[in-house]
Parts: C-alpha cells; sequence; structure tokens
C-alpha cells in the first residue's frame, strides 16, 4: 500500500494522490474480498495513474498520446513484439538477477548497523582454509582486542526438542555465547536474551527459543516463560522467545549458552567456533584487522607449534559461510558467457527495431513535413521504445519471481535447517529499482540509435520513397552487412553456448544407474560431543581418544538398535552403514604388487550389507562379512571395471595391492577418514559395478571396497525402501531413533536420489540460464535476419514486378532473390562457424565431453535454422512481389 | 485593438456527463460518486481513468474547482476529494445542454424524445 502511494507521489502531489488512493482503495474494497487481489489490483492501477498523473504534470497530453500510441505499435506487429520482448526480457532478468546473486554472495546484513559485524577466521596458511578450532585463541583474542567488542563464538548444531507435552522436533541450535544477542541488537519478543551470568559453569541450564518454535512446539503459550523442555537428555528452562525474523548466527530457532573450557583441552584442539565481533565505535575495519593481524603474529611466535600456520583475519560476517571458489564451473565463465550474449541480444533488439521504423520512414517524413520537430519524434520513437521496454521490465520481473521460487525450493534440498537470515530470495524495491535502470538502459540502446538515425534523412528523400512506395530505395551496403554480420556473430556464438548448455544439461541430470528413488539417505547424530581430529590426524589427548572410542561405540550400539527395528518394517527392503556415497568414493592411487604402473581407484569402506543392499551381484571370490570388520583386515573386494583396466581381466583373486604414499611424504598412504592404509591388500572377491555409471559422464571407475573399521562412526545409512511406504519410513525413523534414546537423533533424511541431485544443483541453473539465454539468441537471431530480409526483399518487390512484366520467368525471379538471401545468411554463417570451430576447444574443456557428432549435429542445427528464416521472411515478400499487375509496376516507376 | 473575450467553448460529450453527474452528486461528488452517478443515469460504465483525467482536465480549464473533504476509514484512512462546478462550469454546461435541445428541436418525433 505503501509503495503505491509512494509510485502516485511521484507523479503527482502529495493530497491529490492520498485522495486518489483513497478512491482506489474504497473502490476495490467494494470489488475485491481478498486482500493479495485487492494489492495486485491496486498496483497495476496505481501504476496506470502514475503514468497519467506523469502525463497531466508535465502538460503534456500529446505524451500521452505518444504513449498510447507506442502500445499499439505493439500490437500492430506481434511477432516482431513477441520475438523483441521475450529477448529484452530474458536480458533484463539475467542482468537483475546477477545483481541479486552478487548480493546473495557479498550480502549486507539485515541487523543494526549489520555492515560493522564481522567474522574472525583463523586462516591456515598450510591447508589455505580457516581452522576452526580457534577455542584458545579466541580467549586471547577476547581478552586481548581493544577495536572489537561484544566478541563471542558460537558452535551449531541439532538437537532432539522434547517438551513436556511429549512433542519431539529437531531444530538448529546455536551454542552461542551471551554477546552475540548483544551484536544483533535485537530485542525479545517475552523474556530475556542470554547473558553473561548463564555461561557461568554450574549456572542452571537455560534456552531461549525462536518464534517460530514457540508457536509450533508450545501453541505461543503465554506463559512459556520458565516452562522446562529437554534437549536430548537434558532439560533447560525457557527464559525468553525471539522474533520470527530473528535466526543470528545464521538459520537457527534456539539458542543454549556456550559452555567453553579452553583447559579442558590442548591448544590447538577443542570445539569449532565461529567467531564473531562488532567493530567498536569510531573503529574502521582496517585498524581492526592491523591490530588483529599483529596479535596473530604474536600468537604464531608464542605457540609455533600450534599458530605458526595460523593468520587470524577479519572478515565481513557472512563471507565465512559463503564460498565461491568452490563454484565449477567458476562465476566469471557464466557471467562471461551471460555477458557476450546478453550484448548479442540488446544489438539484435536495436536491428529489430531499426528494420521496423524504416519501414516507417514515409509516415516520419510526411509528420515532418507537417511541422513536427526532429525532437518530438526522437520523443515519440524513444517513447515507443520506452513501452517495449517497460513491458519487458515486467516480463522480467516475472521471470525472476518464478526462477527465486524454483531457487528456494531447490536450495532447500540442499541447505540444512533453512537459509542464512541474510539471504532473501523474493523481489526486493533494490531489484524493481535495478530493473528500472536496465530497462532504461534497454530504452536508451533499442530507442536511440534508430531514432537519430531515421530522423535523420532529409525529408525530400522520404517523401520520395513514401510516394514511390519503397521502390527507390535497394540493398545497400549497410543491410547487406548487417545481414551477414548478424548470421556471423549468431553462428559463431550461438553453437558454443549451446554445447556448452546442452553438456551441462545432459550432465546434470543425476542418474547413478540405479534405482536411487527407492533408496533413503538419513544422517543420525548423538548428543555427545564428538571430539574434533587435531591437524595431524591424531587425537589430542588420551582422554579424547578414549572419549571418542566411548562416542563411538555408543553411536554404533544406538546405529544397531535402530537398524534391527528398521529391518523389521515391511516397507523396508535392505540397510546399510554409507562411508561414501556410491559414485561419491575419494580417489586414491594404487599399485599392483610386482607391477610398476600406480592407477586411480576410488577408495570406500563398506559394511558386510553394503553389496546386497545396492544389488551388486559377487562375480567371484566371496562378499564382505562381519569377521572382516576389524582393524587387522587386509581383505579387499573389487569391482569388475578394477578387473578389466586395472588387471587387464587377469587373474584377481589372491592378488595384492599397495597404496601409494603422498608425494613427497614418507609416510603411508591415508584415507580421507584418517586411517592410515600401510600394508598390502588381498582381494578376496570380484562384484558388479556400483554405481553402473559414474555421475560426471566419464567411463566407470575401477573400486576397491575395504571393511568399516570397528571404531568407525559411521553417521549416514541407506535404507532401501518399498517406493510405496517410503513416506511412512520416512516418518517412522524419527521416532524409532528418539525412542532408542533421547540423546540419538535424526539430523536428515531424504531421498538417495536428492542426494545426487544436490550436487547438481548449481550446474543445472547454469545450465537451465544458459539455455534460457541461448534460446533466445536464436530467436532474436531468427527474427532479426526475418525481419531484415524481409524489409530489403519488400523493397524491391517493385522491381520484382517489373522483372515479371518484362517477361522474366517467375521461377527464376523468385530463385535470384531467394539466392541472394541464402547467399548472404549462409554466407555469413560460414564466416562464424570458423571462428566457432576456434572456440570450440574452449567449449569443451568447460562443459564436459560431447562427442563431436553433437557438436557438428549443433553447428549444422544452428545455421540451417539461420538459412531457413531468412529464406521463409524473402518467400512472402518475393512472391507478393510476383504477384503485383505489370502496369501498376510500370506506373510505379 | 483588444480581442472581445470568446465565449466557454462547448463541453465535449463525456466532460458534459462528468460535470452533470458533478451537479447531480451535489456536495458529495467525489470520483466515485461521480462515476456511480453516470452509470447509474446513462447506463454506460467509464472507467476510472477516464472520469479521473476528465475531472483534472476539466478543473485545468477552470470550469471545475475540488476541495479535500475529512479521512474516512474505509479509505484506508484518506481524504476524498470533492469536485464542483465553477461559474464559467455552469456556463458551458448550460451552453452545451442548449445546443443539444436546439438540434434536437422538431426530431422529438423521430427520437422519441419527452
Amino acid at each position: 500500500m505503501n509503495l503505491a502511494i509512494r509510485v502516485l507521489r511521484a507523479a503527482m502531489p502529495r493530497e491529490k494522490a492520498e485522495a486518489l488512493a483513497g478512491d482506489l482503495i474504497e473502490d476495490l474494497r467494494a470489488r475485491w474480498r481478498s486482500p493479495i487481489l485487492r494489492g495486485i489490483f491496486l498496483l497495476v492501477l496505481v501504476t496506470g495513474y502514475a503514468a497519467v498523473g506523469l502525463a497531466l504534470r508535465a502538460r503534456t497530453f500529446g505524451a500521452w498520446i505518444d504513449v498510447k500510441l507506442a502500445f499499439r505499435m505493439l500490437v500492430k506487429h506481434p511477432g516482431l513484439t513477441v520475438v523483441a520482448l521475450f529477448s529484452m526480457a530474458v536480458a533484463i532478468a539475467c542482468g537483475a538477477g546477477a545483481f541479486a546473486i552478487d548480493s546473495l554472495l557479498f550480502p549486507s546484513l539485515p541487523l543494526h548497523e549489520g555492515d560493522r559485524i564481522v567474522s574472525i577466521e583463523n586462516y591456515d596458511t598450510r591447508s589455505r582454509r580457516g581452522n576452526l578450532q580457534a577455542l584458545h585463541d579466541f580467549a586471547v583474542w577476547r581478552e586481548e582486542l581493544k577495536s572489537l567488542t561484544d566478541m563471542g563464538a558460537f558452535v551449531s548444531t541439532q538437537r532432539n526438542l522434547i517438551t513436556a507435552s511429549g512433542a519431539v522436533d529437531q531444530v538448529p541450535l546455536a551454542q552461542m555465547s551471551a554477546a552475540g544477542f548483544r551484536v544483533a541488537r535485537v530485542a525479545p519478543l517475552i523474556g530475556r536474551v542470554l547473558d553473561d551470568r548463564d555461561e557461568r559453569p554450574g549456572a542452571d541450564p537455560v534456552m531461549v527459543i525462536g518464534e517460530t518454535v514457540w508457536r509450533r512446539m508450545f501453541g505461543s503459550d503465554p506463559a512459556i516463560l520458565g516452562q522446562a523442555a529437554r534437549l536430548g537428555n537434558r532439560s533447560h528452562t525457557i527464559v525468553g522467545v525471539m522474533p520470527e525474523a530473528f535466526a543470528f548466527p545464521v538459520n537457527h530457532s534456539l539458542w543454549v549458552p556456550l559452555d567453553l573450557n579452553p583447559t579442558a583441552y590442548e591448544r590447538g584442539t577443542g570445539p569449532r567456533l565461529d567467531v564473531f565481533a562488532r567493530l567498536a565505535p569510531g573503529i574502521v575495519p582496517e585498524a581492526a584487522a592491523a591490530e588483529l593481524e599483529a596479535l596473530g603474529l604474536r600468537l604464531a611466535e608464542q605457540f609455533p607449534k600450534t599458530n605458526a600456520h595460523l593468520r587470524p583475519r577479519l572478515v565481513p560476517y557472512a563471507s565465512v559461510f559463503v564460498s565461491v571458489d568452490d563454484m565449477d564451473p567458476p562465476p566469471y565463465v557464466l557471467q562471461g558467457v551471460v555477458g557476450v550474449l546478453l550484448v548479442v541480444i540488446a544489438v539484435n533488439v536495436a536491428i529489430l527495431l531499426y528494420a521496423r521504423t524504416v519501414t516507417r520512414a514515409g509516415e516520419i517524413a510526411v509528420r515532418t513535413a507537417l511541422g513536427a520537430s526532429r525532437r518530438r519524434i526522437i520523443t515519440q520513437l524513444l517513447i515507443e521504445a520506452a513501452a517495449l521496454s517497460a513491458v519487458a521490465g515486467v516480463g522480467a520481473l516475472l521471470l525472476l519471481q518464478v526462477a527465486f521460487v524454483q531457487l528456494e525450493s531447490a536450495l532447500a534440498t540442499v541447505v540444512s535447517g533453512g537459509l542464512p537470515f541474510w539471504v532473501e530470495l523474493g523481489i526486493s524495491p533494490a531489484i524493481v529499482l535495478n530493473i528500472v535502470a536496465l530497462s532504461a538502459l534497454a530504452t536508451a540502446i533499442v530507442g536511440m540509435a534508430p531514432a537519430l538515425k531515421v530522423t535523420g534523412r532529409t525529408v525530400q528523400s522520404g517523401i520520395q520513397s513514401l510516394v514511390s512506395r519503397g521502390a527507390g530505395l535497394r540493398l545497400g551496403k549497410a543491410w547487406t552487412t548487417l545481414v551477414v554480420g548478424q548470421a556471423a556473430v549468431t553462428a559463431a556464438l550461438l553453437p558454443g553456448a549451446a554445447v556448452m548448455a546442452y553438456s551441462t544439461l545432459k550432465f546434470s541430470e543425476a542418474d547413478p544407474g540405479f534405482p536411487a528413488g527407492n533408496y533413503l539417505a538419513a544422517d543420525m547424530g548423538l548428543d555427545l560431543e564428538q571430539p574434533a581430529l587435531n591437524a595431524d590426524g591424531g587425537t589430542a589427548r588420551e582422554t579424547a581418544a578414549a572419549a571418542r572410542a566411548r562416542y563411538a561405540a555408543l553411536f554404533a550400539a544406538r546405529q544397531a538398535d535402530l537398524r534391527r527395528q528398521l529391518a523389521a518394517d515391511p516397507g523396508v527392503t535392505s540397510i546399510t552403514s554409507l562411508w561414501a556415497m556410491p559414485g561419491r568414493e575419494p580417489n586414491l592411487r594404487i599399485k599392483v604388487e610386482g607391477g610398476d604402473a600406480s592407477e586411480e581407484i576410488r577408495f570406500s569402506r563398506v559394511d558386510p550389507d553394503y553389496f546386497a543392499a545396492f544389488g551388486a551381484k559377487v562375480i567371484a571370490g566371496r562378499a564382505l562379512t562381519a569377521a572382516d570388520n576389524v582393524a587387522a583386515s587386509t581383505a579387499v573386494i573389487v569391482n569388475q571395471h578394477f578387473v578389466d583396466r586395472v588387471l587387464h581381466g587377469g587373474s584377481a583373486l589372491g592378488t595384492r595391492i599397495r597404496y601409494v604414499p603422498n608425494q613427497g611424504s614418507d609416510r603411508p598412504a591415508m584415507a580421507q577418514d584418517g586411517t592410515l592404509l600401510p600394508g598390502a591388500y588381498e582381494i578376496v572377491g570380484i562384484v558388479s559395478n556400483i554405481p553402473a555409471r559414474e555421475l560426471s559422464g566419464t567411463a566407470t571407475s575401477a573400486r576397491v571396497y575395504h571393511p568399516t573399521m570397528p571404531e568407525g562412526v559411521y553417521p549416514t545409512i541407506a535404507i532401501g525402501v518399498r517406493p510405496e511406504r517410503a513416506s511412512a519410513v520416512m516418518a517412522r525413523v524419527r521416532d524409532l531413533a528418539v525412542a532408542i534414546d533421547p540423546s540419538f537423533r535424526l539430523n536428515r533424511i531424504r531421498p538417495l536420489i536428492d542426494v545426487y541431485q544436490s550436487e547438481k544443483i548449481e550446474e543445472r541453473w547454469g545450465a537451465v540460464l544458459l539455455s534460457a539465454i541461448t534460446l533466445a539468441v536464436l530467436v532474436l537471431a531468427a527474427g532479426g535476419i526475418s525481419a531484415l530480409m524481409s524489409v530489403t526483399v519488400s523493397r524491391r518487390r517493385l522491381e520484382i514486378g517489373i522483372r515479371a512484366a518484362l517477361g522474366g520467368e517467375p521461377r527464376h525471379i523468385l530463385a535470384a532473390v531467394l539466392g541472394r538471401a541464402l547467399a548472404l545468411v549462409g554466407g555469413g554463417a560460414l564466416v562464424g562457424v570458423l571462428p566457432a570451430m576456434l572456440l570450440l576447444p574452449v567449449g569443451d574443456m568447460v562443459s564436459g565431453p560431447v562427442s563431436g557428432w553433437e557438436i557438428a549435429a549443433l553447428h549444422l542445427g544452428v545455421v540451417l535454422f539461420l538459412v531457413g528464416a531468412g529464406a521463409s521472411a524473402a518467400y512472402g515478400p518475393a512472391r507478393r512481389g510476383l504477384r503485383i499487375q505489370p502496369t501498376e509496376a510500370l506506373r510505379g516507376e | 485593438m483588444r480581442r472581445k473575450p470568446e465565449a466557454a467553448p462547448p463541453l465535449g460529450e463525456f466532460e458534459l456527463l462528468v460535470v452533470l453527474a458533478v451537479m447531480q452528486a451535489g456536495r458529495k461528488a467525489y470520483p466515485i460518486a461521480i462515476r456511480d452517478a453516470i452509470e447509474a443515469r446513462t447506463g454506460r460504465a467509464p472507467s476510472r481513468a477516464a472520469v479521473f483525467i476528465t475531472l483534472e482536465r476539466l478543473e485545468e480549464k477552470g470550469l471545475l474547482t475540488s476541495r479535500y473533504g475529512d479521512p474516512t476509514p474505509v479509505r484506508g484512512g484518506r481524504a476524498k476529494r470533492f469536485f464542483m462546478p465553477t461559474p464559467a462550469g455552469l456556463a458551458a454546461a448550460k451552453r452545451s445542454v442548449e445546443m443539444v435541445s436546439s438540434m434536437t428541436r422538431g426530431l422529438e418525433s423521430i427520437l422519441r424524445v419527452t
């Protein structure tokens, strides 16, 4: 509503705008009961009135007439309008979407002075990533740094929240310093936030809940304060409720005090902390960064063993949670391609409008002769372009809205616990402004050039062209260049983009070659904190090692209980623990004993049920058994492809393999779970390939399967289900887990196919974007070439008529006209194909393997499409030329 | 030599309808009432924009004048803008009606005007 008033007030005096808005509200209330429909109608009406108001304010009713004329022109040339609108809408949506993505990657926090909230990252110069085990450093930073205030930390985790009434749910929980609430500066809805006293040892366990949790789990009970609820096995008193929009530090809706005790850990070990702070008043980020850096260097000197490679640094708050480094292909490749295609779109629309404007040369000349100034005519043409851009802008808005809805639901499958609170996927005022600016730019590009060009002609030549009905003009050099250039640019750029889009789309469909939809992947957790590994892969202290073993034993026992109970469910067909998803196993290098060459294989650990669960057949030897599940086991299973590729079909059973240590390391090879692989391993069985097809689209890999480790923790289980019972099983797993142990929780459960697809989500989005733009360019190029050919051949209509009158064979005349059209477009396309061929290796490199036949077919398809568009556009006017009466043609001359 | 001031030009057809509707609605002549008055008496439902533009134009020509009333809750707390004809507006309406009636004189039997 306020937006509507603001729009109106831009167009007319305040009182008038208010009264008009009142009229509209009164009227709409009488007609529409739904507030949503009222809102939509109000916005549409207000936009219209604002346009009228602006015209009235400027006291130029002429401009209003121009606006009406502009929309009539759009309706009069529907083909051109649709082509131009579609292309411009895609272009504007891409531009504004890029802006939205940019704000996603480099967001501003929707908190009071959010730009002064920072994160501190302990950057490890060896591993080139942030080291989160900064417990001891955090204590020093908090004590000594003067340029930062309210420094705090949080640990993100999940717990079973169990209310007094027995309701259970998993909630994203932050164990957070009380300073977090001071940094965010958001007041609680009721009660209080956490304070420093809650963090003291021995303090009563308390928690603050979010509004959604309060509503969903406690029915918005007004007497919530002081009630107790359990987090796993531990009871907490609820002391406050935060507003719905509050999700600091990331996407949390429940907060408990962060209990830190640096003395319980050796330096360099401890829980993984994210550290935040607010810049002290009057301090610029550079000053704080300098102080932090100096402190980091001092700590590195003081504690060389743990801190020599650590360089604490100040980063914008959200940047530690968002990474652009891992995107594939890198964002700049996609942005580059999109940018080039957008330029092509803009130029093409300009050409289209120019073609249309040129056909109106006569009309413009008459208006000029009747006294219209050049400025007046340019204004009219610009308003026409503005009308087109405005409608395209609205289209772009709709496209973006659809894209955001899709993206949000897609991201929901990737990001557990919801999107970070600073991510707002929706049409914001900033995006609307961006679209308005892009539409204005589009108006300038597509309107100004044709307007200046066409009004620059002399009145006489315009009138002459009107009188001679176009016969005076021939296909000049400019037109020839445009047609050839248009075809060349299109043929040069499109196949590359098409190959990229096609190959990305082709491999963005996750198909592991087995019915992954019939499996559920469930991530389990246990509240007992698992001691983290230190940098060397060993454990820090004996106590930590013991705690780890205790955790592993407890987890294994709980999981075994769950598996047993699930196995009795008639909807469950199989259960297996997953060390790595089938098809997602990491690579290691091995050597076959007695051979020299090292081979890359995929390494995995599997439990005895794995092969049966995924339907792999034992081809020779035996499968793994429970007896293999000991730390010293040397038995391994390989897949059929291992036998074919590594052993070249030779005998496998009894063959021994060794892992190749990392280059330059004198230690044995290490698996990704930190276990060492020192000795020789004997192949005891061969199984069929699982998955039957690699997800990357490459050939199947050789695989080596080891038994799971007895003390290993395997949080993910794959549950084979009957499709009709899948949702019932999904619902049951959580209840079973809580019934076994309130601290045993289901973090996440989803179909295995979703896991694969979520990994492909970026690629698929890139591919869809690229495909949309490629399609837009293709349609536009065809439209542009059609328009050019149509205009040029139309201008030769009388010439064609005269030739026919003078006895020319219609066949020959048609062949001559079409031949010229085909030669122009085909020649241009061929000129363009050559650089395209040079560009293709780049496209191939970026987008993975696409067969030569497919590339050739794409090239040929684009060229044929353009030639077809040109020929069909030339055919109509040429046929009409042939039907002209000879007398009329000669009179015209 | 000073030119003799011209008489107010006659109103266009829709302008006349709007001025007459303003007169019919009396002290309650705000855009919605004006549109309703036209619809009730002529069966023709003009668009909001047409009424709005015409009222603006008539005020600009000095044929109507407007004042703002008190805010009302049904309008989201916004005031109504009431219109009334100026003497020039009344004269223009009178002239237009006279022109029409003089043109219809003698055609009553054909037009079935009572």
